[in-house]
């Protein structure tokens, strides 16, 4: 029996926790003895085929800027973006792998590691969920399923603690922010709803700190402070400095070398907090969208648990504890358990599929836990109604499944036939909140034939359907004739690569060394 | 011989008849007609002469619906230059009423009737092989029958159509001869011109409201591009450059005199449904042209969508949609987020956090431009709240 894995990849670092023989998870360190792996990949320029993945990709950046990538999370999915390195694109997922190659490769010293769960970001869609898990796939990883990170987070800390009742994960990493509201009653979890912000994390928080040193330069010198890459690349790490330093401290105190001198500049707590205000109302209007989704109130929320690098922010305990009226917990370490729960959620997924293939310890470890996760997007189809104002049809997204929809869960539409004679129906899978079609992303489209000759206005029930393991079964019956359309998901599914794809890809990338 | 006798006799007495009388005008018409009968084999008084009719009548076999019909009919002499010559036979129909010089066209609803590029009627029917020189139809041959109410006229009323049947050689597109015959037609609908009028009108109005969002004439170059292409684009028929501009010089010149109200009434009174939605969208598009919207600007756009009776959510929604972009700066732009000065401070947080909802949404979009439209957006909300905290504070 190989080792059941949880990895959280972040934007900023990741981490491998494995299921010990009793079912409690642990973190695996990396080769070079940490616990966390910082997410960078860095191409040698002078050793050929050589890459860099952790803390000496983030070293070497500020030799050579170009040939190093950062923050490639927040790019998963992404099919205009590319980084070409010596006549090579590499991809989103490709960057990932190698990152999760060194993790395999750092953790599979004692044992190997195969059976993975991978977390990702609570908001991110299906074309991301594939994205990350082909990642694991050309790593040679068996992606077992994803999970939500504040799930995750939430799993470890109900395992951990003894905790009952309606709690809420702020989990504000180094790229992403998500909210979970779930109610836990001992080792029983119910997810009540989850909302995330793509674009607001640590590497917001650093840009933040560059405006101002770039300010106080500019008023010094009247110059400019980065001119290039390499500027940049460095600033950006002095900057993640500064911002970890004025979690801790009043004040700091740096000398910057720009092209019209050096400049000492002192930054104040005071002055960051009022530049990353914005920010930070932000995930004030993250928590009250997911407080009215929850059909909670703040009093209703018994304890607000704390997860992720950028929560060490004085600024956000100070947020919450005014806003919730008491202090946020921060029982657990807020960078490991992510991976620690994405362990426990491997182990129960592999249970639940057959438990003969888990040994007995994890097994009688995890016979208690339980857990109830919601739909996390919103799906439905493409429609033509009326529109009343102008009496014209118009395309409208029609949702079916509504999103922090307890799982499993069903719903059904009822929509009709347009023209005489309609002898096909082009059906889309939507995923997305908005009714304007053009702000909603389709994953699939059919055609679904129907019989000819029938007047326009036949019924066509539309059902979706989602069970726990996050396999989604769409049916499209046209009541007339018992036809029907039967297309069916599983989280992850679809996408950009194909199945070919992902093994040559994967082939290509055996060779590929990481260190 | 005693035919030539008798016409050079007769011939001046005729001539010097006709000039004193109302033909006079005709008879460049009436010389021309002979002559071509006469190049043709045929003579001025053949009694074979090919001939047309037209008829109107009701379908009787239709209890219900009686649909009046045409039926052209063709008879006489085909007068080919060889036997055996493949030959069709083409309709055409001309509106005469205000003369052969000033004719208008009769355009058709029905493809099979219909001219794929001019949309005018056009009929077009297989007649035959003509089995030898100066063949003669002896009887009455219908070579079409069509529904009355496929056609189109210019305008409403009474109107004089000619028919003109043409009997065409198909390996040469040669015309062989034709024959016409007019016909009084009541059109009991509104004709093409009289619509195709009134729709500039409305077009014009719709101009009008974005002018007055954007103020006082003169406009530039590439406002009144903006303007003819969508005038063009929205008139349901052919509408030239130069008619457009007509109507922006039109517009541009009573701007004084013109007001919101009047301008959104004609829009509501004579404009189709979607008319509204395509007047506020231009002048949203009118509005962020140069690059910034003012707060007079947008003030204007909330007034034209009330009088134009559009939903304050549906505007909101078409102008997010329009002016939210990195393209354009908007000098008010909370007022586009819903926020109202008058609102207090639970309805103020909730249409943000609403808003937040709806653009967090869109933030993992596929098109790269909507996602970046869409973090913009956030930037935005997360600044308004941040200043209203403040404020609060």
């Amino acid at each position: 029996m190989s080792t059941i894995a949880g990895i959280d990849l972040g934007t900023t670092f990741s981490a491998l926790a494995r299921l010990n023989g009793i079912g409690r998870p642990e973190i695996v360190p990396n080769s070079e003895g940490e616990r966390i792996t910082p997410s960078a990949v860095y191409f040698e320029e002078e050793e050929a085929g050589a890459i860099r993945v952790g803390l000496e990709a983030v070293n070497c950046r500020q030799l050579n800027p170009e040939r190093a990538v950062r923050w490639i999370k927040r790019h998963m999915g992404d099919l205009d973006w590319q980084k070409g390195i010596d006549g090579r694109d590499w991809t989103p997922q490709e960057i990932s792998s190698l990152i999760l190659k060194k993790i395999k490769q750092d953790g599979s010293i004692e044992s190997p590691i195969n059976d993975v769960v991978i977390s990702v970001p609570a908001h991110f869609d299906e074309v991301r969920r594939k994205a990350t898990m082909d990642a694991g796939t050309l790593a040679g990883l068996n992606v077992i399923g994803i999970v939500n990170e504040p799930v995750a987070a939430a799993l470890y800390y109900a395992t951990t603690q003894n905790v009952n009742g309606r709690v809420m994960v702020y989990d504000l990493g180094g790229g992403t922010f998500d909210v979970t509201i779930l109610d836990i009653d001992g080792q029983r979890m119910d997810i009540i709803c989850s909302q995330g912000d793509h674009a607001l994390g640590g590497v917001d928080f650093d840009k933040k700190i560059i405006e101002l040193l770039e300010d106080a330069y500019r008023a010094e010198h009247n110059a400019e402070l980065i001119e290039n890459e390499q500027d940049r690349a460095k600033y950006e790490d002095e900057a993640e400095d500064v911002k970890k330093t004025l979690s801790r401290r009043n004040s700091v105190r740096k000398i910057l070398y720009g092209s019209a001198g050096s400049a000492r500049v002192e930054i104040t707590r005071q002055q960051y907090e009022k530049a990353i205000e914005p920010l930070i109302a932000r995930t004030e209007i993250l928590i009250e969208v997911a407080l009215e989704e929850a059909k909670s109130t703040v009093s209703d929320i018994q304890k607000v648990l704390l997860v992720g690098g950028s929560t060490r922010m004085p600024v956000v305990h100070q947020q919450l504890a005014a806003k919730f009226g008491f202090e946020p917990e921060v029982a657990v370490n807020v960078d490991e358990c992510v991976a620690l729960g994405a362990a426990i959620h491997a182990g129960l997924m592999l249970i639940r599929e057959d438990s003969r293939k888990v040994a007995a310890g994890i097994v009688t470890g995890l016979k208690e836990v339980q857990l109830k996760d919601v739909c996390n997007h919103s799906y439905g189809t493409i429609c033509a109604p009326v529109d009343e104002e102008t009496g014209q049809h118009v395309i409208r997204n029609s949702i079916i499944l509504q999103k922090n929809t307890p799982l499993p869960c069903e719903a059904t539409q009822t929509f009709y036939t347009m023209a005489d004679g309609q002898t096909q129906l082009q059906v889309s899978i939507t995923q997305g909140e908005d009714e304007d079609p053009d702000f909603v992303n389709k994953i699939a489209t059919e055609v679904f034939e129907l019989p000819a000759d029938r007047p326009a206005n036949q019924p066509i029930h539309v059902q979706y359907s989602y069970d726990a393991n996050q396999r989604m079964h769409c049916r499209f019956l046209d009541e007339q004739s018992g036809r029907t359309l039967e297309v069916e998901f599983c989280a992850g599914q679809g996408g950009q690569m194909t199945k070919t794809d992902i093994e040559q890809t994967a082939k290509e990338l055996d060779a590929v060394k990481v260190q | 011989m005693i035919w030539i006798v008798v016409t050079a006799c007769l011939f001046p007495l005729v001539l010097a008849a006709v000039w004193f009388s109302p033909l006079r005008g005709r008879l460049p018409h009436l010389f021309s007609l002979a002559y071509l009968c006469l190049r043709r084999g045929g003579s001025v008084f053949d009694r074979f002469r090919f001939s047309c009719r037209v008829e109107q009548f009701s379908d009787e076999s239709q209890p219900v619906r009686r649909d009046q019909f045409f039926r052209v009919q063709i008879l006489g002499r085909i007068p080919t230059e060889q036997g055996d010559v493949d030959t069709v036979v083409q309709i055409e129909i001309l509106d005469i009423t205000e003369g052969r010089s000033r004719q208008h066209q009769v355009l058709s609803s029905d493809e099979q009737y219909r001219d794929e590029r001019t949309a005018e009627f056009h009929s077009i029917q297989h007649n035959g092989i003509v089995p030898n020189k100066n063949a003669v139809l002896a009887r009455w041959v219908t070579v079409a029958q069509f529904p009355c109410h496929i056609l189109r006229f210019a305008y409403r009323g009474r109107r004089k159509l000619l028919f003109r049947a043409t009997v065409i050689e198909i390996a040469s597109g040669k015309k062989i001869v034709s024959a016409q015959k007019t016909l009084d037609y009541v059109y009991c609908s509104d004709g093409y011109r009289e619509v195709h009028g009134r729709r500039l009108e409305v077009l014009g109005a719709c101009v009008e409201v974005s002018a007055m969002v954007l103020g006082l004439p003169p406009y530039s170059e590439g406002v009144r591009n903006l303007w003819s292409e969508w005038i063009r684009q929205k008139a349901d028929v052919f509408v030239s450059a130069d008619e457009a501009a007509g109507t922006i010089e039109a517009v541009q010149s009573r701007f004084s005199g013109m007001t919101m109200q009047h301008s959104s009434g004609i829009i509501l009174a004579y404009g189709k449904n979607a008319d509204c939605f395509f007047a506020i969208e231009l002048a949203l598009q009118t509005a962020g042209l140069d690059g910034v919207v003012s707060r007079e600007n947008l003030e204007k756009l909330f007034l034209a969508s009330q009088m134009l009776e559009i939903q304050h959510d549906r505007f909101l929604s078409i102008a997010q949609k329009r002016l939210l972009s990195s393209d354009c700066r908007i000098e008010e732009p909370s007022q586009l987020l819903g926020i109202t000065s008058d609102m207090d401070d639970e309805s103020f947080r909730k249409q943000l956090n609403e808003e937040y909802r709806k653009w967090n949404a869109r933030v993992t979009h596929p098109d790269a431009l909507i996602r970046r439209q869409a973090e913009q957006t956030l930037t935005l909300i997360a600044k308004i709240r941040s200043q209203w905290l403040q404020s609060s504070v």
